[in-house]
């Protein structure tokens, strides 16, 4: 009994282990904690090898409309095409990733100069991984194209494409 | 005295995830209980057929959510023994780390668990509230909470920097502290004991003809732990499985509280005797044969039969999980006891079903 009031004492007077999240500040987010999967499109030159190593086929890469996408829905943030990409333009952020409102797709055009960037990147490869790597086929209305990081990035570059049914049956 | 069928499950507010028994009760004693799974299948094993063999290291870490890192280290270690990779030193070490702040987390989650099916809601939200600070360290190590995908055939994605090793110490130190005063009530208090005590015992020798796995086994005085035959890093480690012989849901519930502070002191050795270097190896190649990985995860050991042909799809992969292993004893407990320990005891086996269904 003294030992319960003793406890009872205690956890009155405490301080709280829970934080009331939308009133007080959220905990700082790790250094290494997985946010959002950043491409810079001023590097990128539509390899696809990260297409092909994402595990959850997540990326969609085009060459011949040259536009590199990745489907937020599908992506487990492993960190695959981070590592695998050689030109290191995908990178990681610890940005803290909330509740999604419409489903989006990270979507960006990549100019290419296409004799300099061949060696670099095979067109076969890019030809026989977009087929397997097409992401679930987005019905018009779904395709709402949010992309708070991609216009982050640079406004020239990066488009924010409107869900136009040419790219859209592109990619679906 | 006439039978009457009671459905236990497949929604039942103490599981956590699905699963069916068919309690026939004799008044308040069950008689017999049939059990029904299938309700959480997915289909991993063919899905990992399909995709390419380093990517299917992060469909197996979803096989089951909570001992996802070790689920990653049988396969990856089932591999790299098909290839006939060494990997490095630090690796090993890296990956026992791991696998032990994964132990600890699904033991505090267990003890919650428990507790919450004797209703003692205080003490599971005083073990979760522990259970956080060790997602914690996954997170910072890692980046992820749970699935913290740092596995991949030929070592490990992520280092542990030195920061982050003096931080896991001093939050081991100070969890152990902690645990003290869980522990008392898990040990000492007149209530739990009354709901454990005594409940859904396991006779060493049924336990043996049922070949029940990991803290159940251990439980019921059968020294058989996986890591003493020294995989990985714990060959370099120094411990001794935790044994407890009176076989009910208490011995269980020691043998857990006992592992966490086994899992302390497992993770300061690492920790003391981490060499330093690289932390993976380049993989060429692709793997061709079969083997058997096994290790032992929280809930036991777990079997890994994986058939390769060459290409860089695998043939086959078979996934034994330990509540497969498990869910037998519960079969063998359930007759003869009481209705209101009927959730103890299907805790008390720790039961993992999206493991068991893959």
């Amino acid at each position: 009994m003294a030992n319960m009031l003793q406890l009872i004492t205690r956890n009155l007077f405490n301080k709280k282990k829970t934080r009331l999240f939308p009133l007080s500040a959220e905990r700082p987010a790790f250094e290494r904690s997985r946010g959002r999967i950043v491409l810079n499109p001023d590097t990128c030159i539509l390899c696809s090898i990260c297409a092909r190593r994402c595990p959850a086929d997540a990326i969609t890469v085009d060459r011949k409309e040259g536009f590199w996408e990745l489907d937020a829905y599908r992506c487990i943030i492993c960190g695959e095409c981070v590592s695998a990409c050689p030109k290191k333009s995908i990178s990681m952020n610890n940005d803290r990733r909330h509740a999604a409102e419409d489903k989006e797709f990270v979507h960006h055009k990549v100019e290419v100069p296409v004799p300099a960037a061949k060696p670099a990147a095979p067109k076969p490869a890019a030809a026989a991984a977009a087929p397997a790597s097409k992401p679930a086929a987005p019905s018009p209305d779904e395709n709402k194209t949010n992309i708070p990081v991609a216009v982050k990035l640079e406004e020239g570059k990066v488009e924010t494409p409107n869900p136009l049914p040419k790219e859209n049956t592109e990619t679906a | 005295m006439a039978k009457t069928v009671i459905p236990f499950g497949p929604q039942h507010p103490v599981l956590p995830e699905p699963i069916q028994l068919k309690l026939v009760m004799e008044d308040e004693k069950v008689v017999e209980a049939l059990p029904s799974i299938g309700y959480v299948h997915r289909g991993l094993e063919k899905m990992a057929e399909l995709k390419d063999f380093n990517q299917s290291v992060y469909i197996v870490e979803r096989v089951c959510g909570i001992c996802s890192f070790m689920h990653s280290m049988a396969y990856v270690r089932g591999i790299e023994n098909l290839m006939n990779i060494q990997i490095p030193e630090r690796a090993e070490y890296l990956r026992v780390i791991w696998a032990e702040i994964g132990r600890l987390q699904s033991h505090f989650l267990w003890l919650g668990l428990l507790a919450d099916a004797f209703g003692f809601e205080s003490l599971f939200m005083e073990t979760w509230k522990y259970r956080e600070k060790i997602l914690d360290l996954m997170e910072m190590t890692t980046g992820n909470r749970v699935i913290i995908s740092a596995n991949k055939v030929g070592g490990t994605t992520k280092d542990i920097t030195e920061e982050q090793m003096k931080i896991i110490l001093s939050t081991v130190d100070e969890l152990e502290k902690e645990m003290k005063d869980v522990e008392k009530v898990f040990f000492d208090s007149y209530t739990v004991k009354q709901r454990l005590v005594g409940v859904g015992i396991l006779t060493k020798q049924d336990a043996e003809e049922y070949a029940v796995v990991g803290p159940m086994a251990r439980g019921s005085g059968i020294k058989y732990d996986l890591r003493a035959t020294g995989y990985s890093a714990y060959k370099n480690l120094d411990f001794e499985p935790v044994v407890e012989n009176a076989g009910d849901s208490y011995a269980r519930c020691i043998v857990r509280v006992k592992e966490i502070y086994q899992a302390f002191d497992l993770i300061r050795q690492a920790i003391a005797k981490m060499p330093s270097g690289d932390i993976a190896v380049p993989v060429k190649g692709f793997p061709k044969g079969e083997t058997i990985s096994r290790l032992e995860q929280p809930r036991g050991e777990a079997i890994y039969y994986i058939k390769a042909n060459g290409t860089k799809n695998l043939e086959r992969l078979k996934i034994r999980t330990p509540t497969f292993a498990n869910i037998p004893s519960l079969l063998k407990m359930l007759p003869g006891s009481k209705l209101q320990d009927v959730p103890v005891l299907v805790l008390t086996i720790d039961p993992c079903i999206s493991c068991t269904e893959r």
